[in-house]
């Protein structure tokens, strides 16, 4: 996060993933939007985030694209279908719709998982709030992204707690079902118990003052930042009247 | 009965929000450390629901999907369906229906058919039908047997869900019962879970 | 001048079937510290939360009486505007923190960003605030993974940082090691220089007799006895209503030879005292 691409305005960067969507969505053929894969791996390249690049992409978004092309190519029933064996057949309809869909779902997603990926939800929360976003919806925001790390370890430490205590956790499905509840139970008591001192606790925050709020933290924009951005509009609108003519 | 969305997002509710999607995590995390054949992620959405109510409840279902689709982008996709059970959930507790074990029943068929229904929309004109998980193998039997992709992929949803649904409600409502009664009062829609009997309620 | 006056007021939870707080009045004044004192469910914590205003708005139940914070109905003041005159830390320091903001630093700063604190003012508060909470250490760290002593003392910062001119302590020692309850304790007696009024809910008694001027005792929801505290906390009485006396007062009473307020409070006011003594 700490790279030129990190420190990126984060309305900047989300302009430029938005002029990716709708570039991928609107344009017909597939290989300007498959390309959009290497090219953001570049850019996760520059902003050292390949790891969660290719993580997170191979964990969902390959088996996803891999599924698509099994169904439509090989299963769905379409006109131009060709057996194979039994119920497999091909099908060039179906190939053209998976590379259609496909390759749509990878642009799209390759610049989502980038996007936030390169930017920190700190810096979001801020330019929305800076956008002008209530107080209300920037506290859910920061609020969830900091309470399920939290809760998670918690978990943890319950689950280890009550199987000192002899709750089973391997064996027969049914052994497994009823470790759950008592595994789950305690934490989610005690969190919403502790929400009612949290109520205080933010009450004694002047969390409900109306008026005008500040941010003791900063972010600025860059030239960069402008530059990106007015070629992002410009990109667009070129976009669409090209699309249109 | 008028109310408007200031009445549901007071401070309490806004509060559980958070927690709501925390214990949707954390329901998800154990249910695969306890290697469960169910997808217990919204324990959080449905608990939140029956005590804050429907727009409360949808807002814990969406944000749930938004702070997972920042790492995964397809729960993006999904996220009308956590909505709409949030959603249901919250009017289903509302009015009351699930005081008695008819409404329950009920209940948690009309949970399942708007997940089934608004997921295997955003399935097939999203992801061409896929999800990536194993139900698709299901799904593509169906296909092969001659039935059309919007009718299999219903079916395989329906199927799973009606499992998915009474497991999610039912341990949402087996922890609501143990809420305590002086936290339930502090909230707008808590009243019908309070088990002290012909309690009044001062003020 | 006059800052918190209580008339008359009556509280009943909802649910419940007793009143909590009965006919309860007296007048806090600007600038001392109170030691609100009583054994358990005495109704201490609850008369704070009316207070602070958090009943009837947050608890609900059924409220009766006259509430006044510097000469205003508590009722027409808004709840944002609440916190920045009548300050509130909680005992469970592990709640206390907004959950929010993912350093100490901007966690003291989030209720002055609430109010809209211009930016400037805002670091030169929280960089104050860090320096007399000896919070330099802590700057960078997620409030969530400090200990229950440092929360305790970034939730005091963060509170203290909107400079209410009340502030009400409820067992802020009482999850605390003896070395976080003497920074606490110090923490108050700053606060007392600053002109502030204090409230405080403890049960370390000795500790009481040491910081506050005035003390309040409570029993099943009444105020049953109130002055300074040289005059209640050395009156047998107390121990009656189920409150505390300091060990040196307990200690002197039994002996039997020092009468009234002639005991002393503390540790070093009798030795004092014996050393005058000696030399007449």
């Amino acid at each position: 996060m700490d790279s030129r691409i990190g420190k990126l305005y984060p309305t900047t960067k989300f302009m430029i993933t938005l002029l990716v969507v709708i570039i991928s969505i609107f344009t017909p053929g597939y290989v300007l939007q498959y390309i959009m894969f290497p090219a953001f791996l570049i850019i996760s390249l520059m902003a050292g985030t390949t790891k969660q690049f290719l993580n997170a992409f191979f964990k969902s978004i390959f088996i996803i694209i891999l599924f698509i092309f099994a169904m439509q190519v090989f299963i769905i029933t379409n006109e131009d279908q060709t057996p194979i064996w039994g119920f497999i057949h091909f099908s060039q309809a179906g190939l053209a719709t998976s590379l259609s869909m496909t390759s749509k779902i990878t642009a799209i997603a390759s610049a989502i998982m980038t996007f936030f990926e390169t930017t920190k939800v700190k810096d979001i929360t801020y330019a929305l709030e800076y956008a002008g976003t209530p107080r209300k919806v920037t506290f859910l925001i920061s609020s969830t992204i900091q309470l399920i790390p939290q809760m998670s370890s918690l978990s943890k430490t319950i689950t280890d707690a009550q199987k000192s205590r002899g709750i089973e956790t391997e064996g027969g499905l049914m052994t497994r079902i009823k470790a759950f509840v008592p595994m789950l139970g305690p934490l989610v008591l005690s969190s919403i118990q502790q929400t009612e001192e949290r109520v205080l606790a933010l009450e004694s925050r002047a969390f409900s003052a109306k008026g005008k709020k500040t941010s003791i933290y900063v972010l600025h924009k860059t030239g960069l930042d402008i530059v990106l951005e007015v070629l992002s509009v410009i990109l667009l609108m070129g976009y669409v009247v090209w699309r249109v003519m | 009965m008028k109310r408007g969305l200031k009445y549901d997002f007071s401070l309490m509710a806004l509060v559980l929000i958070p927690v709501g999607v925390s214990i949707n995590v954390v329901g998800y995390q154990m249910s695969q450390i306890l290697k469960l054949p169910v997808f217990i992620d919204q324990i959080g959405t449905i608990l939140v629901s029956m005590i804050t109510g429907p727009w409360v409840g949808m807002v814990t279902g969406l944000l749930g999907n938004v702070v997972n689709g920042m790492i995964y982008p397809t729960a993006f996709g999904y996220a009308i369906v956590s909505m709409l059970v949030g959603f249901v959930s919250g009017f289903l507790s509302r009015w009351r229906w699930y005081s008695n074990v008819v409404g329950v029943v009920i209940g948690c068929a009309l949970l399942n058919v708007v997940s089934s229904v608004s997921a295997a929309v955003v399935t097939v004109f999203m992801f061409g039908g896929v999800t990536g998980a194993g139900t698709d193998l299901l799904t593509a039997a169906f296909v092969a047997s001659g039935q059309a992709l919007w009718d299999s992929v219903l079916t395989t949803n329906v199927i799973s869900g009606t499992v998915n649904t009474i497991v999610n409600f039912a341990i949402a409502w087996i922890i609501v019962r143990r809420i305590p009664d002086r936290f339930l009062v502090k909230l707008n829609y808590g009243l019908p879970y309070i088990k002290k009997k012909g309690a009044k309620i001062n003020g | 001048m006059a800052e918190i006056i209580l008339k008359n007021v009556n509280y009943q939870y909802p649910l419940e079937e007793k009143e909590v707080v009965c006919d309860f009045t007296y007048c806090f004044e600007q600038g001392k510290v109170y030691g609100l004192i009583g054994e358990n469910e005495s109704g201490k914590t609850t008369l704070c939360n009316i207070i602070r205003g958090f009943i009837p708005e947050l608890y609900r139940g059924k409220l009766e009486g006259e509430i006044l914070i510097n000469g205003r109905k508590i009722s027409s003041y808004d709840s944002g505007e609440l916190a920045s005159i009548v300050g509130y830390s909680f005992q469970n320091p592990f709640v206390q923190i907004s959950g929010v903001k993912d350093n100490v630093y901007e966690e003291i700063a989030y209720g002055m960003e609430n109010i809209g604190v211009p930016r400037e003012q805002m670091i030169k508060r929280v960089d104050e605030l860090v320096k007399m909470f000896h919070l330099e250490e802590l700057v960078d760290k997620n409030p969530y993974e400090l200990s229950g002593g440092q929360k305790q003392r970034v939730a005091l910062a963060s509170m203290i940082a909107l400079d209410p001119e009340v502030v009400i302590m409820d067992e802020p020692t009482s999850q605390l090691d003896p070395k976080s309850t003497e920074d606490i304790f110090e923490i108050v007696n700053i606060l007392k220089k600053q002109g502030k009024t204090i409230i405080l809910i403890e049960h370390k008694i000795d500790l009481v007799a040491e910081y506050c001027d005035s003390i309040l005792l409570m029993h099943q929801g009444e105020l049953v006895m109130h002055g300074d505290a040289k005059d209640v906390l050395t009156d047998p009485k107390v121990l009656e209503y189920g409150g505390q006396l300091p060990q040196i007062v307990l200690y002197f009473l039994k002996q039997g030879k020092l009468k009234g307020n002639e005991i002393p409070l503390t540790v070093k006011e009798a030795v004092e005292k014996i050393l005058k003594e000696a030399q007449r």
